[in-house]
C-alpha cells in the first residue's frame, strides 16, 4: 500500500502583488519504506508543497488530497493532524533552529517532544533522549543533553533535530533541504544516518533538496518540480540516463564536475519565472531551447514518456525523445544562450576595459 | 611554491603573483568587565602558498577552517598576526592603510553574498562606479560610459543603470558585485563562495562568466567555496585546509588522482556525486565527530582525533607541508602516514580518542560564544 499519495494538490497566496501560485496541482504517491526526492530551482513550490501536506502553511488557499495510509490529511481537524504530525510524520527543515527552541535545553525538548505522543516517565524520556542523541552521533551524550542549543556546531543542530524528529519513530520522515547549510563530510554523516534508519526501522523519506548529488545518492523515485508543478518524474536511473524533459536535461547540463576542467558549462538561459506571472502556455517556454508554438499555447500536461514505467513528463517533444546527449544539448542550449543574452559580445576580442590599468 | 619544494622546481619568481608564507591571524577572545584577554582563536596557523600569474587556486575546507580568514590576510583587510605577503614583487604584510591604498586595485574578492554588500537605496549604475570614485578616476559621462560597459561586460543590460539592487535576481546581483570586482582592472580577484547562494544553472552561468573573464583579461583568481565540484571546475591547483592550515596542495587532477592527507580522501569521498551508478559504487569515508575548536587546537597533527590512520607519532609532532614520496614535485602534503594509491579508509574509524581534550575545547567554545557574538560571515 502506499503510504503517500498526493493528488492535484494545489496552493495559492492572495498578497499585495498578486496571487502567488505556489503549487499547481501537484500530484504523487509513495510506498512505504522508501525514499521520494523532489529537486528544482529555488521558488519552484518544493517546500510549500510539504508544508501545506503536514498542514503548516499559513495564510494559503488549498485544494486537493493528501493521503497518509488512506487518511486525507488536508481534510484532518487541527487536533488530530497535530497528533498525527510529531507520532507519525516528522519534518526536519533547513534551518535547525527553526525547530529547537533557544531557550530550552536540547534534551528537554526531545523529551517533550516523545511525552507529548507517548505514555512514558519523565526518566524514561530522558534516557531515551540520550540514546537519540547518540544515535545521531552527538559525542558524550550525557553530558551533551543538558547543553543549550547555542552550544552545539552547525552539524550538532542539525543532527539534535533529526533526534528530535525520530523521537516518536515516525512512518514518514520529510526532509527540507537538511543537509544545504551543512559541510561535505557532516552532510555524509547525515545522509548515512538516514539511510541506516531507514533501513532498521523501514521509514518512509521525502527528501527535498536542489543537490542532485544527493538526489543520485539516495532516492528510489525522483521528482523535479518547476513553476509549481511535477515536470517530470521518475527512477533515480531514468531520470539521470533517460531524462525527458529540458528542463531536467538543463539541470543536469548545467553541473560542473563531469566533463574536464574549465570547459564551458551549459547553464539554463534567465531565471525561472515569477509564480505571480507565470508564461503562458509551457512554463519553461522562455527559457527553453526546443520551444515550438504549441508550447506558447498549450501547458503540456504529466504524460508517459520512454519505456520505463512510472516514468512522466510534461513536455510536448515526442515521449521516445528521451536521454541526454551531452553533444546536442549543448549545441541547442548555447545558441539558445548567446541567442537571448547576446554572451558572445563578452568574448569579443581586442575590447579595452573601461578603467586604466593599475599601475 | 611552497617552503618544503626542492628549490629547481619552485616556479621562476616572475612567474609568481602572490607570495604568502607563513602566514597568521589570531583573534582575541575577551571577556568580562576588563575585557580581559582569555584566549585566541587560531583561524590561520602557519599557511605558506604560492599564486602563480593568471592560475585559478582553490580552496577549499570546512566551515570555519580560516579560508576566508586568509583570503582577506592576502588582501591585506586584515593586519596579519604574523608573517608575510608579497604581491606583485612587493611586501605588503605591513604597510599602513594609507600605503597599501593604491596597490588596493590590483587586488579585488567577490563575495558569497552580492546583497549583503550592495546598498538597497543606491541605484545599481553608482554602486558599480564605486571604485572610480573611491580611486578618483573619471566622473559624469565619462564614468557612467565606462559603467555600462562594465554592465556589458558581466552580461547585465546596460539600460538597467537606474536600477534598484532589489529589482534584481541573486544571479544579477552576483554580475554586479562582478563588474565592482572588475572595474579598476585587478590583477587578482579573490571570489569567496561567489556562486554557494545560487541554484545550479544561474551558478553555471556565472561560472562561465568568471571563466570568460579570466580568459580576456589574463586574471588570476583565488576560488574558495566548500563545493568540491565547483572548485575542481574552475581550479588549476587545489589547496585543503583543515583548522588554520594547509593540509595538502596539487594540482587538481593530481589531487583526485592520488589524494595523499586522509582528511582530502574524506572530503573528496563525500561529495555527492550526480551520477547513479558512481553514487552506488563509491565508498564514503565517514568521519566522526566535528572539527574541533581553532581554539585551542588539538597538539601534534590537527586531524588527529578523527584520522583514522592516526598513531601516537601524530599526536605530538606537526607533520610539516612537504613532497611525499612517489608524488610530483609540485604535489605536497602534511601527513605522517600518507595514503597510499588503492588503500581503503572507508572501513576505518578514528584510532586515537581524545576525552580530556575534549572536555577543554568545550569549556573554551562557550566562552566565545558569549565573548564574540554570531560569527561574521563573509
Ligand atoms: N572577527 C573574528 N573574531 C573572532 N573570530 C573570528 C573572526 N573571524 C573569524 N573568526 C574565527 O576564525 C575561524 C576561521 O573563520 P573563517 O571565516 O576564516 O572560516 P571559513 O573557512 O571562511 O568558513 P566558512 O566556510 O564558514 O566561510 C573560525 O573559527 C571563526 O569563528
Ligand atoms: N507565505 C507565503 N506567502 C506568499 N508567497 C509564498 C509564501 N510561502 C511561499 N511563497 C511563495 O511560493 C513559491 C514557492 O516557494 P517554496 O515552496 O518555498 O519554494 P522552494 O521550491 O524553494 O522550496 C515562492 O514563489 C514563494 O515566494
Ligand atoms: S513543452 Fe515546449 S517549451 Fe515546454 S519544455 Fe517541452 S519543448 Fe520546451
Ligand atoms: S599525521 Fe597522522 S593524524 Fe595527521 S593526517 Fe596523517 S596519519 Fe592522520
Ligand atoms: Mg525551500
Ligand atoms: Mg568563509
Amino acid at each position: 500500500m502506499n503510504r503517500l499519495e498526493v493528488k492535484d494538490l494545489t496552493v495559492t497566496f492572495p498578497t499585495a502583488d498578486g496571487l502567488v501560485q505556489a503549487v499547481r496541482g501537484v500530484s504523487f504517491e509513495l510506498e512505504a519504506g522508501k525514499t521520494l526526492g523532489i529537486v528544482g530551482e529555488s521558488g519552484s513550490g518544493k517546500s510549500v508543497t510539504m508544508q501545506t501536506i503536514i498542514g503548516l502553511t499559513r495564510g494559503a488557499r488549498v485544494s486537493g488530497q493528501a493521503l497518509f495510509e488512506g487518511q486525507d490529511l488536508l481534510a484532518m481537524k487541527s487536533d488530530d493532524l497535530r497528533h498525527v504530525r510529531g507520532a507519525e510524520i516528522s519534518m526536519i527543515f533547513q534551518d535547525p533552529l527553526s525547530s529547537l527552541h533557544p531557550y530550552y535545553r536540547v534534551g528537554w525538548q526531545i523529551v517533550e517532544m516523545i511525552r507529548a505522543h507517548q505514555e512514558v516517565s519523565a526518566r524514561a524520556a530522558r534516557l531515551r533522549a540520550v540514546e537519540l542523541l547518540r544515535l545521531v552521533g552527538i559525542p558524550q551524550p550525557e553530558r551533551r543533553v543538558d547543553d543549550f542549543p547555542h552550544q552545539f556546531s552547525g552539524g550538532m543542530r542539525q543532527r539534535a533535530m533529526i533526534a528530535m524528529a525520530l523521537a516518536n519513530n515516525p512512518k514518514l520522515l520529510i526532509a527540507d533541504e537538511p543537509t544545504t547549510a551543512l559541510d561535505v563530510t557532516v552532510q555524509a554523516q547525515i545522509i548515512d544516518l538516514m539511510q541506516s534508519l531507514q533501513k532498521e526501522l523501514g521509514t518512509t523519506i521525502i527528501m527535498v533538496t536542489h543537490d542532485l548529488g544527493v538526489v543520485a545518492d539516495i532516492a528510489d523515485k525522483v521528482i523535479v518540480m518547476y513553476a509549481g508543478r511535477a515536470v517530470e518524474e521518475a527512477d533515480r536511473r531514468t531520470l539521470f540516463y533517460r531524462a525527458h524533459h529540458p528542463y531536467t536535461r538543463g539541470l543536469m547540463g548545467s553541473l560542473p564536475g563531469k566533463g574536464g576542467t574549465r570547459e564551458r558549462l551549459n547553464p539554463i538561459a534567465g531565471q525561472p519565472p515569477s509564480l505571480i506571472r507565470i508564461p503562458s502556455g509551457c512554463p519553461f517556454h522562455p527559457r527553453c531551447p526546443f520551444v515550438m508554438d504549441r508550447c506558447l499555447r498549450e501547458e503540456p500536461p504529466l504524460l508517459d514518456v520512454g519505456t520505463e514505467e512510472g516514468h512522466q513528463s510534461a513536455c510536448w517533444l515526442p515521449p521516445d525523445l528521451v536521454g541526454f546527449d551531452r553533444q546536442v544539448d549543448a549545441r541547442r542550449w548555447t545558441a539558445a544562450e548567446a541567442d537571448r543574452t547576446g554572451r558572445a559580445r563578452v568574448l569579443a576580442k581586442g575590447r579595452a576595459l573601461t578603467a586604466e590599468p593599475a599601475s | 611554491m611552497i617552503h618544503a619544494v626542492a628549490p629547481g622546481s619552485a616556479p621562476q619568481d616572475s612567474d609568481v603573483l602572490v607570495r604568502v608564507d607563513d602566514v597568521r591571524k589570531y583573534f582575541p577572545i575577551r571577556t568580562g568587565l576588563l575585557r580581559r584577554e582569555v584566549g585566541r582563536v587560531h583561524a590561520v596557523d602557519g599557511v605558506s602558498l604560492e599564486i602563480r600569474k593568471g592560475e585559478t587556486l582553490g580552496i577549499v575546507g570546512e566551515t570555519g577552517c580560516g579560508k576566508s580568514t586568509l583570503a582577506r590576510c592576502i588582501a591585506r583587510l586584515y593586519d596579519l598576526t604574523a608573517g608575510t605577503v608579497v604581491f606583485d614583487g612587493r611586501d605588503i604584510s605591513r604597510l599602513s592603510r594609507r600605503r597599501m591604498r593604491p596597490l588596493r586595485k590590483g587586488i579585488q574578492m567577490i563575495f558569497q553574498d552580492p546583497i549583503g554588500s550592495l546598498n538597497p537605496r543606491r541605484r545599481v549604475g553608482s554602486i558599480i562606479g564605486d571604485p572610480f570614485a573611491i580611486h578618483g578616476i573619471s566622473r559624469g559621462e565619462d564614468r557612467k560610459h565606462q559603467v555600462q560597459e562594465l554592465m556589458r561586460v558581466v552580461g547585465l543590460n546596460p539600460e538597467h543603470y537606474n536600477r534598484f539592487p532589489a529589482e534584481f535576481s541573486g544571479g544579477q546581483r552576483q554580475r554586479i558585485g562582478v563588474a565592482r570586482a572588475l572595474a579598476l582592472r585587478p590583477k587578482l580577484i579573490i571570489a569567496d563562495e561567489p556562486v554557494s547562494a545560487l541554484d545550479v544553472s544561474i551558478q553555471a552561468q556565472i561560472l562561465n562568466l568568471l571563466t570568460d573573464l579570466q580568459d580576456e583579461f589574463g586574471l588570476t583568481y583565488i576560488f574558495i567555496a566548500h563545493d568540491l565540484s565547483v572548485v575542481r571546475h574552475v581550479s588549476d591547483r587545489i589547496a585543503v585546509m583543515y583548522l588554520g592550515k594547509i593540509v595538502e596542495v596539487a594540482s587538481v587532477s593530481e589531487l583526485y588522482a592520488r589524494p595523499r592527507h586522509p582528511y582530502t580522501n574524506a572530503l573528496l569521498s563525500a561529495v555527492p556525486v550526480p551520477d547513479p551508478d558512481q553514487a552506488d559504487q563509491r565508498e564514503r569515508i565517514i568521519l566522526v565527530g566535528d572539527v574541533p575548536s581553532p581554539i585551542n587546537p588539538p597538539s601534534g597533527c590537527r586531524f588527529h582525533p578523527r584520522c583514522p590512520k592516526a598513531q601516537n607519532l601524530c599526536t605530538e609532532v606537526d607533520p610539516p607541508l612537504e613532497v611525499k614520496k612517489d608524488d610530483r614535485a609540485e604535489h605536497v602534503a602534511a601527513c605522517h602516514f600518507p595514503v597510499e594509491v588503492g588503500e581503503k579508509l572507508s572501513r576505518a574509524r578514528a584510532g586515537i580518542a581524545q576525552p580530556e581534550r575534549q572536555a577543554a575545547v568545550e569549556v573554551s567554545h562557550e566562552a566565545v560564544e558569549g565573548a564574540i557574538g554570531p560569527k561574521e560571515k563573509t
